[in-house]
């Protein structure tokens, strides 16, 4: 019988994913939580920084995420609400600061605001950027976009109806919102809010170039990492950055009625009012400008001789760069980038199918042990690594890197996938048993092709963000493997900003070559 | 009377240790239309899905043509489904939707694309072939799931409350194709709904479930003029069979 | 669709064969050197060593000092590197006691300061030596005075121009908190750090922070790197490098060879030219702070006479326990 092969085979699967990701989630994990011993939380609860630290963290990131979450949303209005032209254009802009590491977003913000920064003395600012300020800026630029994309896709599958009713009633535009918007956006907002906290919270990119005195729990445990190898404390702090997404997680667990999609639904007139236009012009034009200013900036450093003392043209910071092998460095990054994005979506999409379509009690083991990759900050994941698998085959190749990535990103493509297969006709599996196609045409044919779509977005992000992260890749990656982004550490270590400059140019170029294939593909459907 | 297509011998269910159906046992006539009639939970989708095998029951059999088929795999019961949501394959085109199962079998490949075009002719679908459903009205997406459902020759169609998610000018439409494509096809309907008045304006003979139970079954006339208890009685009040008076009129 | 995969996949096996090309272009017997010293002299390093090996394919990785220890003892004597140059002693004092570093017994110490080649098991590569690094011209601009002693800089004036590297994570950093608690013992030292604070504009996780700061004019004054000022003062800054009466806080790095690795010819000839001839042209050119006993060298731009501070014995315990008292 169909359906009880079906079954056994569901079984066998979900249970090799779950031993899989059980192996590349789970047991680093357990190994950097059970290196916390009662010295190590005590060295970290009696520090001098810690409570200190905590308090910065907390309110740089609670700030941030509410900063954060109005621009997104207004953003999201003004997009998807409004029927103003350049759109494409602004799309593309508003991607830009996903493209390049946070660490770079802090320079640039340096470059444009520092205390010798370029607005600074133009407009001759007397305040400082250090500290909150920078961090809560910082770390806006390169979340906003994330939010935005997550908050645009939740508007997008909204019913007008509702809307429509309360209009005749003469229901005042407040009220709908307060009524309306908001209760549907509520769940998901949720998730955005912890998904965007968490983010901000384990960053240290750009706190530690910015944050000047202002020390967050994420650069005390790079300190207390990298600086002091004090793994110990490392661990303690990691296990307290997991907070935010273990809570995310445990609401998730309670918040079980995802309630099916009604098919029908009524899509959103887009404003012709003169005056929403103009004020969304406005706003997204200003928003842009804040983008485009600092990575321009950035960007236009690499080709200056020696900033700020002198700042002729010159390519000379591309040959720096490609003497220290840059281009073996590049070519690491595009192999493991190509690698991860192959691997790792055929991974989340076979994973979300199992979790999404063929629901069972181990389906939400599955689902769970893969939103809990989210939680694990990349610096804790590229510790637990070295830790778990020093001495196995893996490691010291390229292959642990390509591992270690998967893991480190799998949870964000993974829910999209998720998302998109949940939202397909439940009753399609039904059709496909009824007419005799076998389930794996059912999966290449009808699944697949339907989620198209979001199957490109998961690999370019798999992409884009195996180009650009510094954290988790370098504790593994050797003189053989490294990917091109440690370069920038190294180049900020060693205030070489120029080269810096060159190297997040360069990591911004194929990505926004990566992006423009995928748009292209996407389209052409 | 015609043939005994489809024979339910005590088919009981639980979920959960929760009873879905209890003991039911009835016949399906040879090109007959037979409605399926109770409120939401009363047991009839589960009864559905047993029947074309999405579902297996505890216990029972099913016989089709005198043949057990209680075990055999869905797609080999030669039984068509209509869903309510329409399910068709968002990503391929009308055409594609159509004479995608028969294509991608060595034996039905041939001819394929006649045999979908023609039917879709048939349903007034062929100007819209190469679109795609979201492209269509409800109506026009239900109308190719039924299209794509009698490609394949079904000599059973089950329908699970396929109008619900209809406006009213649009069921009643297609309500009526409904009744002229089951007397040309002659295909046997086993037709889902709580909607009395749906029920009675299309079926042969109506079955009426309530709480896992089969309450009765019989013509439409015959529920209306001795109903089997008061629960029955309770679906055809005077009211209603003013309704029921007019519709027929307007199908026949 | 189809396309989609095919083109992905011929993607794919291009980007891979092109990886296994360039790993089988190295034919050379590789050689792997793990350093944290600044590119300025990495860039001199790798010029004479290429040249002084042609048939080695030498690798030298930078990485930050902590990283550089992190990644060695959590790797033990599996990892690639092969040497180990320009780490702070009390790290190399760690991996010395977990076994992780060859004997060098057989190499040469003697022209070397007893007190600055105290292991048989690595042998010093510089004596790097801190400064009060100053934008005399910054300060001029805000009609400030030149600071002339570490009392100075708690003056509010100061507040938001001075920047130093943290403790925490930069041995440079460290031996500023090291020289004041040897002059002032550790309480003192500690409680002038926690005022200077007010005036901090940020505790830079590397050494290179300060200087880095004080070259983009985002700092006036920054507690850095002598050897990093002269070469800032080289590059077209203008910096002043002030010692204050404590005298030069300085730290020894050294270098030395991982366990077992000393048996391959290859390793051993580069570190014998890196430990001898090398460190020795390295000190005649670009860090001639002193290490051998016929005295300090002459670099141009580089201050000699150099004071140094008393910097006492610290065990990495001792270190450990200082720094847990640090609160930035």
């Amino acid at each position: 019988m169909h359906s009880i092969k079906h079954k056994g085979l569901d079984l066998a699967s979900k249970l090799i994913f779950i031993s899989i990701f059980a192996v590349f989630i789970l047991l680093p994990l357990i190994t950097m939580l059970s290196h916390i011993d009662s010295a190590g939380i005590k060295a970290v609860f009696s520090s001098a920084q810690f409570v200190p630290s905590v308090v910065h963290s907390l309110l740089t990131a609670l700030v941030a995420t509410v900063i954060t979450l109005i621009i997104s949303f207004t953003l999201a209005v003004c997009i998807s609400r409004t029927n103003i032209k350049l759109k494409g254009l602004f799309g593309i802009i508003f991607t830009l600061p996903m493209l390049i590491p946070s660490i770079s977003h802090g320079m640039g913000l340096l470059i444009v605001l520092g205390n010798n920064g370029i607005l600074t003395r133009l407009l001759n600012l007397n305040t400082s950027i250090y500290g909150f300020t920078g961090i809560v800026a910082g770390s806006v630029m390169y979340a906003f976009p994330v939010a935005f994309i997550m908050i645009s896709d939740i508007l997008k599958y909204q019913d007008y109806s509702p809307y429509e009713a309360a209009k005749i009633l003469g229901i005042g535009p407040l009220m709908r919102f307060t009524g309306i918007t908001l209760p549907y956006l509520r769940k998901p907002l949720i998730s955005i809010v912890f998904a965007v906290f968490t983010m901000i919270i384990t960053d240290y990119g750009v706190p530690l170039i910015i944050g000047g005195k202002y020390k967050t729990l994420s650069v005390l445990m790079y300190e207390e990492v990298i600086g002091r190898l004090e793994f110990k404390s490392g661990a303690v702090i990691g296990a307290l950055l997991l907070i935010p997404a273990v809570v995310a997680f445990l609401l998730d667990l309670t918040n079980k009625d995802k309630g099916n999609m009604t098919f029908v639904i009524k899509p959103f007139e887009q404003s012709n009012k003169p005056l929403s236009k103009t004020l969304a012009y406005i706003f997204c034009f200003i928003l842009s400008l804040a983008v485009v200013v600092p990575i321009f900036c950035f960007a236009a450093l690499g080709f200056a001789k020696r900033y700020p003392i002198d700042l002729t043209l010159t390519i000379k910071n591309i040959e720096k760069a490609l003497s220290m092998d840059a281009g073996t460095y590049l070519l690491n990054s595009l192999i493991i980038s190509v690698a991860v994005a192959l691997i790792g979506t055929a991974v989340c999409f076979l994973s979300a199918y199992l979790t999404a379509r063929a629901k069972t009690k181990l389906s939400r083991v599955l689902h769970l042990i893969l939103i809990t990759a989210a939680a694990i900050p990349g610096m804790v994941l590229g510790l637990s690594y070295a830790m778990s698998f020093s001495g196995s085959a893996m490691y010291n190749t390229i292959a642990i890197l390509i591992v270690v990535n998967i893991v480190h990103f799998v949870a964000s493509p993974y829910m999209m996938i998720y998302n998109s297969l949940s939202k397909i006709n439940e009753n399609l599996e039904d059709v496909g048993k009824t007419m005799g196609i076998g389930r794996v045409r059912m999966i290449k044919d009808v699944f697949l092709a339907q989620s198209m779509p979001t199957v490109c977005e998961m690999a370019s992000y798999f992409f884009v963000n195996s180009m650009m992260t510094i954290s988790a890749v370098s504790f593994l990656s050797t003189t053989s493997t490294k990917p091109i982004a440690l370069m920038i550490n190294q180049f900020e270590a060693n205030m070489q900003l120029e080269c810096a400059a060159i190297v997040s140019l360069a990591i911004l170029i194929v990505n926004i070559i990566i992006k423009a294939v995928f748009r292209l593909i996407t389209r052409r459907k | 009377m015609a043939d005994i297509k489809l024979s339910i011998k005590n088919l009981c269910k639980t979920y959960d240790k929760l009873p879905a159906l209890n003991d039911v046992s009835f016949d399906v006539y040879d090109g007959e239309f037979l409605s399926i009639l109770g409120p939401s939970g009363c047991g009839k989708t589960t009864l559905l899905r047993i029947l074309i095998g999405l579902l297996h029951a505890d216990s029972g059999q099913i016989l089709k043509d005198g043949e057990d088929i209680t075990n055999i795999d869905a797609a080999k019961r030669g039984m068509g489904i209509v869903f309510q949501n329409y399910a068709l394959f968002e990503n391929m085109s009308v055409l594609k939707n159509v004479e995608y199962a028969l294509k991608i079998k060595k034996d039905t490949k041939d001819g394929a694309r006649e045999k979908a075009l023609a039917i879709l002719e048939r349903l007034g679908l062929l100007e819209h072939k190469d679109k795609k459903p979201g492209e269509l009205s409800g109506g026009q997406q239900q109308r190719v799931a039924i299209a794509r459902t009698l490609v394949l020759n079904p000599d059973i169609i089950l329908f699970d409350e396929p109008m619900s998610a209809l406006d009213v000018a649009t069921r009643l439409m297609l309500r009526d194709e409904l009744k002229k494509i089951q007397k040309e096809f002659g295909t046997t309907c086993i037709y889902i709904t709580h909607d009395q008045e749906e029920a009675f304006a299309l079926s042969d003979r109506i079955m009426v479930m309530d709480k896992s139970c089969l309450i009765q079954i019989d013509t439409p006339e015959n529920i209306i003029d001795s109903p089997a208890n008061d629960y029955v009685k309770s679906f055809v009040n005077e009211n209603l069979r003013k309704k029921i008076d007019s519709l027929i009129k307007y199908v026949r | 669709m189809k396309k989609l995969i095919k083109l992905a996949a011929i993607a794919l096996c291009i980007c891979l064969v092109a990886g296994i090309f360039a790993g089988c272009g190295e034919k050379k017997e590789k050689v792997v050197i793990f350093t944290s010293a600044e590119d300025f002299r990495i860039e001199h390093l790798r010029e004479r060593i290429d040249k002084k090996f042609p048939d080695y394919n030498i690798v030298i990785e930078y990485m930050s000092t902590g990283n550089h220890a992190a990644k060695l003892l959590s790797e033990g004597k599996n990892t690639e590197c092969d040497i180990t140059y320009d780490l702070e002693y009390p790290y190399l004092q760690k991996l010395e006691s977990k076994g992780l570093l060859a004997d060098l017994s057989e190499f040469d110490r003697s022209p070397f300061l007893e007190s600055v080649a105290p292991s048989n098991f690595y042998m010093p590569d510089v004596r790097n030596g801190g400064a009060v690094i100053i934008d005399e011209a910054a300060l001029k601009d805000k009609g400030l005075a030149v600071p002339t002693s570490y009392e100075d800089l708690l003056k509010p004036e100061y507040k938001g121009l001075i920047c130093m590297p943290n403790p925490k994570s930069s041995g440079t950093g460290f031996m500023f908190l090291q020289s004041l608690s040897e002059a002032r013992g550790e309480e003192k030292a500690l409680e002038y750090f926690d005022k200077l604070s007010e005036n901090v504009m940020e505790f830079s996780s590397s050494g290179s922070g300060p200087i880095n700061k004080l070259i983009q004019k985002e700092a006036a004054i920054g507690l850095g790197m002598t050897s990093q000022a002269v070469n800032a003062n080289k590059n077209g800054s203008n910096l002043k490098i002030a010692f204050f009466p404590e005298g030069s806080p300085y730290s020894m790095y050294g270098q030395g060879v991982i366990a077992g690795k000393l048996e391959r010819k290859a390793v051993k000839e580069v570190f014998t030219y890196l430990s001898g001839e090398y460190t020795k042209i390295n000190n005649q050119e670009l860090f001639p702070e002193q290490l051998y006993k016929d005295g300090p060298a002459k670099v141009e731009g580089y201050p000699s006479d150099i004071n140094y501070a008393e910097m006492g014995t610290l065990t990495p315990e001792a270190k450990d326990q200082l720094l847990t008292k640090w609160k930035h």
